[in-house]
């Protein structure tokens, strides 16, 4: 005799009316344990961005000798395109060089006065795929730019892509242990959680056995228990999340929150949530399921 | 109907419960089993309800070895077989309505046959008017009656009984020992463990002797002799 869906379902109801307290009890520690999980992702997230738009900027400029001829330039691109990394390549000739000084000297521009665009080099501006974006890469492009005699001087910032390669490998190292460990805490907690709360029960269980109820029929309720509390914990730990982000919005003194505009803190992605909410659930299931399993031992 | 044999019980503290025990109980019986305490009685009725797995040894229940292993079927077992409890076993929580129909819902039954059934066992044991009354405003003697009450509900061939009297006064014994003699003569088979050696000269039904795990006073494998 195996227990419908919707038996299942109303007998969950049941139980979490009658054990109410037992109940919010162990959804507030389940949000409790997600919104501490949910904050590190945020953080990990958003430091993840940041050092995204920073790993964006990694560029080499390759400066052409000045006798390079004009009609050489498109072969000389190809070529530089054709190198394993490169993503894309922009030629700067000496008036493109010259206009983006002035644009930068803004109203100093005429410092610029009486030089000629011809004093200027012409340069390759590459962009490098994702992968290449750290210090390793970038030395192997560089080294096989190095063997095109037409490339003067080239430029990538090497100290800088250094530190910033070493900067966001110490960030994602942190990022997995860090992470690891509170998933770790995490998951203790709510099992043990969901196993108290089973355990608080012992008796109607005991009884259940007693009067003849089948295995099925005593563990399933728990089950769906277990995915219900996850979910409502894990979304309840996302909409304090949300709240909290906001709140950091508001309160902030003035001068940070214009620094926060030109750095957005952005919330988690729907994946991302998703990803909780479901975390959530198969850890109410699990929790549940190794209650159950230890109970009947 | 039910066959005990060669049964031994030793718990993992090297404590012999029970020792040889060879019995056989014929359908519609009423059995004492009697003994001091630690002489094995609750051990015997446990091993009846399949709550413990004897050490060694058949226990056959209508032709089911439920001793064999992988014997799964326990919750169907105990569907056929009521036990009632000395310390009541009732979920202090529940009123006595559904502390009744507990064991219908559990097993199954439509919500209209559980309300029927269970005025109609309440209205058998007397206590009809307290259906809707937290369980823990019954004294014990009325506990007690709801705790046969839900163990009889489902109709059981078998139903033991664990020193049910065992904290109740002579009046209240009195009712439940009537309660119990109509449900034997209903038909069913009881098995009613009890250290009262006043309820076995008072009741005339045969009675099973346990003295530390052993079957004493030479009562033969097939054939119960009523001890008076």
């Amino acid at each position: 005799m195996k227990p419908s869906l919707y038996y299942g379902l109303t007998r969950t109801f049941q139980n979490t009316r009658r054990n109410l307290f037992s109940n919010v009890i162990t959804i507030g520690i389940i949000t409790i344990s997600i919104l501490i999980f949910s904050t590190f992702s945020l953080i990990a997230f958003n430091l993840g961005s940041f050092l995204k738009i920073w790993e964006e900027k990694i560029e080499i400029i390759t400066y052409l000798n000045r006798k390079t001829p004009i009609n050489e330039v498109e072969s000389l691109l190809n070529k530089t395109r054709q190198i394993h990394g490169v993503e894309s390549v922009r030629y700067v000739s000496p008036f493109d060089a010259m206009a983006f000084m002035e644009t930068k000297l803004g109203s100093q521009r005429n410092l610029l006065d009486g030089i000629r665009p011809g004093v200027l080099p012409s340069s390759f501006e590459i962009q490098l795929i994702k992968d290449y974006r750290n210090s390793a890469k970038v030395k192997e492009v560089v080294s096989q730019l190095e063997k095109i005699a037409q490339f003067d001087e080239i430029q990538y910032g090497q100290e800088w892509v250094e530190t910033f390669s070493a900067i966001v490998h110490l960030f994602r190292l942190t990022q997995w242990v860090l992470g690891g460990l509170l998933l770790v805490a995490m998951i203790f907690i709510i099992s043990n959680t969901l196993q108290l709360a089973i355990y608080s029960r012992r008796e109607e269980i005991e009884i259940m056995q007693l009067v003849g109820a089948s295995p099925s029929f005593i563990q399933v309720p728990f089950y769906i228990e277990g995915i219900v509390q996850g979910f409502l914990g894990s979304g309840l730990a996302i909409v304090l999340l949300y709240i909290l982000h906001r709140a950091v919005f508001l309160y902030l003194p003035l001068p940070m929150k214009e620094w926060f505009i030109r750095i957005p803190i952005l919330f988690l992605p729907f994946q991302t949530m998703g990803g909780i909410l479901l975390g959530g659930m198969v850890l109410g299931f699990l929790g549940s399921l190794v209650a159950s399993i230890r109970f009947r031992k | 109907m039910i066959e005990m044999t060669q049964v031994f019980k030793t718990y993992p503290s090297q404590i012999e419960a029970l020792s040889d025990i060879n019995l056989k109980i014929s359908p519609e019986e009423f059995i004492f089993v009697t003994g001091p305490s630690g002489s094995g009685k609750t051990t015997l009725l446990h091993i009846l309800f399949s709550l413990e797995k004897p050490t060694r040894g058949q226990v056959m229940i209508n032709e089911i070895d439920i001793t064999q292993k992988g014997f799964k079927k326990v919750f169907q077992l105990r569907r056929k077989i009521g036990m009632v409890f000395q310390d009541f076993k009732l979920l202090r929580d529940r009123t006595v309505g559904e502390n009744i129909a507990f064991a219908l819902e559990v097993t199954d039954h439509p919500k209209k046959e559980v309300q029927r059934r269970v005025s109609a066992i309440l209205e058998w044991v007397g206590l009809l008017e307290r259906e809707r009354d937290s369980i823990l405003t019954l004294s014990a003697g009325e506990q007690q009656k709801i705790a046969i009450a839900r163990a009889v509900i489902n109709h059981p061939l078998l139903l033991l009984a664990d020193e049910p009297t065992g904290n109740l006064d002579d009046q209240m014994t009195s009712e439940i020992m009537t309660l119990f003699i109509a449900l034997h003569r209903q038909g069913t088979t009881v098995v009613f463990a009890t250290q009262s050696k006043d309820l076995i000269r008072r009741y005339h039904y045969p009675a099973i002797h346990l003295l530390k795990g052993r079957r004493v006073n030479g009562e033969t494998e097939g054939e119960v002799k009523r001890e008076l």
